[in-house]
């Protein structure tokens, strides 16, 4: 133990609908992160403060936070990055708040459910044709989009979902495009009906913060600038299809 | 496929269109016919004389590319002012700032015709 911050955080009950930010003043190691001051808080000053984490690694997804400001992966960002405080540690925005620092994830999830984020195929090889065979050259194309990991930061850094509430949003978008960037799955016309939608791509103003933001370096804003190109070859095609059907 | 996002692909396209072209070509133009003179630089100074340019101008081909570079920034242009507005959260519907912003690009483009057309 050695010197001393103050993390001011984020307070909120849901059942008095009261809000208030609380400080609290903690020795801390060089090695700590953000989250790790969280947790010495609930364990060692205040129990009844609630957070949500899992992994400490930067793979669960689940202790984004805003922290002074900037939707931040709090397992992965040390303490001593930000001396010499106080610390703000408030909840994701763009998220309705259950409780302290914990958002509720429901609208997240939908929106997941949504675009069917899995490989969908017009019909099923039987087992025993084994595994669908898949290049390193076509893996590369979608790798990247691969390593989201729904911490849902960029969520809270875009203008965008701020105020069209059913917007799809970034993550989500980009694993819509994953999806129909893999050369295993046949469901991107029907991937394609959901991100064409006025809740979809179009929607996206390049604002580019989403990318910034990332922890995984996934840039959802170039996953959504791809899939407009797509959505752009889809609408012209959809013409010539139609005048094609009418001869 | 059914396209429920209506005709957005096709505004955007002309924006991403638009884009590449004045980022490519606007700044060049804009350095060969006000930096470069400005600057003084002879051979900029002497391409701008007016009988030269407006023998340039008459070439149906020069006014082609013209209007195509005119028509796809115009596009770009608004097409970003729009989102701009939704980006600084301006509190006025989307949809009317949208057909605004198209129509004015349309209105330029049209008088860029007409002016090119009449030169
Ligand atoms: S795209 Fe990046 S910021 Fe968004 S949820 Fe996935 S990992 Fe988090
Ligand atoms: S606790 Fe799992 S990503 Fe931070």
């Amino acid at each position: 133990m050695g010197s001393k911050v103050t993390f001011e955080v984020f307070r909120f009950d849901s059942e008095t609908e009261e809000s208030s930010y609380q400080d609290f003043e903690m020795e801390y190691e060089d090695e700590w992160v953000i989250l790790d001051g969280l947790n010495y808080i609930k364990g060692f000053i205040d129990g009844s403060l609630s957070h949500r984490w899992s992994c400490r690694m930067g793979v669960c997804g689940s202790c984004g936070m805003i922290v002074n400001g900037y939707p931040t992966l709090t397992c992965s960002t040390f303490i001593r990055d930000y001396l010499p405080g106080p610390i703000r540690v408030e909840p994701l925005t763009n998220f309705k708040v259950e409780r302290d620092l914990i958002v509720n994830l429901d609208d997240f999830l939908r929106k997941l459910q949504q675009i069917s984020p899995w490989i969908v195929r017009d019909e099923e090889r039987a087992i025993e044709h084994g595994e669908y065979l898949q290049t390193p050259a076509e893996l590369a194309t979608f790798k990247q989009f691969t390593l989201c990991i729904n911490c849902m930061l960029c969520y809270s850094a875009c203008p965008v979902v701020s105020h069209e509430l059913n917007f799809i949003g970034p993550a989500v978008l980009t694993l819509g495009h994953r999806y129909n960037l893999d050369s295993r799955d046949q469901g991107a016309d029907m991937r394609l009906d959901e991100m064409l939608s006025s809740d979809g791509i179009w929607s996206c103003t390049f604002v580019g913060e989403c990318s910034q933001v990332c922890p995984k370096h996934v840039d959802p804003a170039g996953a959504i600038q791809q899939s407009k190109v797509s959505g752009v070859m889809a609408y012209f095609k959809s013409f010539v299809m139609s005048s094609g059907s009418r001869e | 496929m059914n396209i429920k996002g209506s005709h957005e692909a096709f505004w955007w396209s002309l924006f991403s269109v638009g884009g590449v072209v004045s980022a490519m070509v606007v700044p060049v133009l804009v350095f060969a016919t006000i930096v470069g003179p400005g600057l003084g630089w002879d051979v900029f100074a002497d391409a701008m004389r007016y009988d030269r340019l407006s023998r340039l101008l008459g070439n149906q081909l020069v006014k082609m590319g013209l209007f195509v570079v005119i028509a796809l920034s115009l596009f770009h242009a608004f097409h970003r002012i729009r989102h701009l507005i939704t980006d600084l959260h301006v509190p006025v519907p989307g949809m009317p700032v949208a057909a605004l912003s198209y129509l004015l690009a349309i209105v330029g483009t049209v008088v860029a015709a007409i002016v090119l057309w009449l030169m």
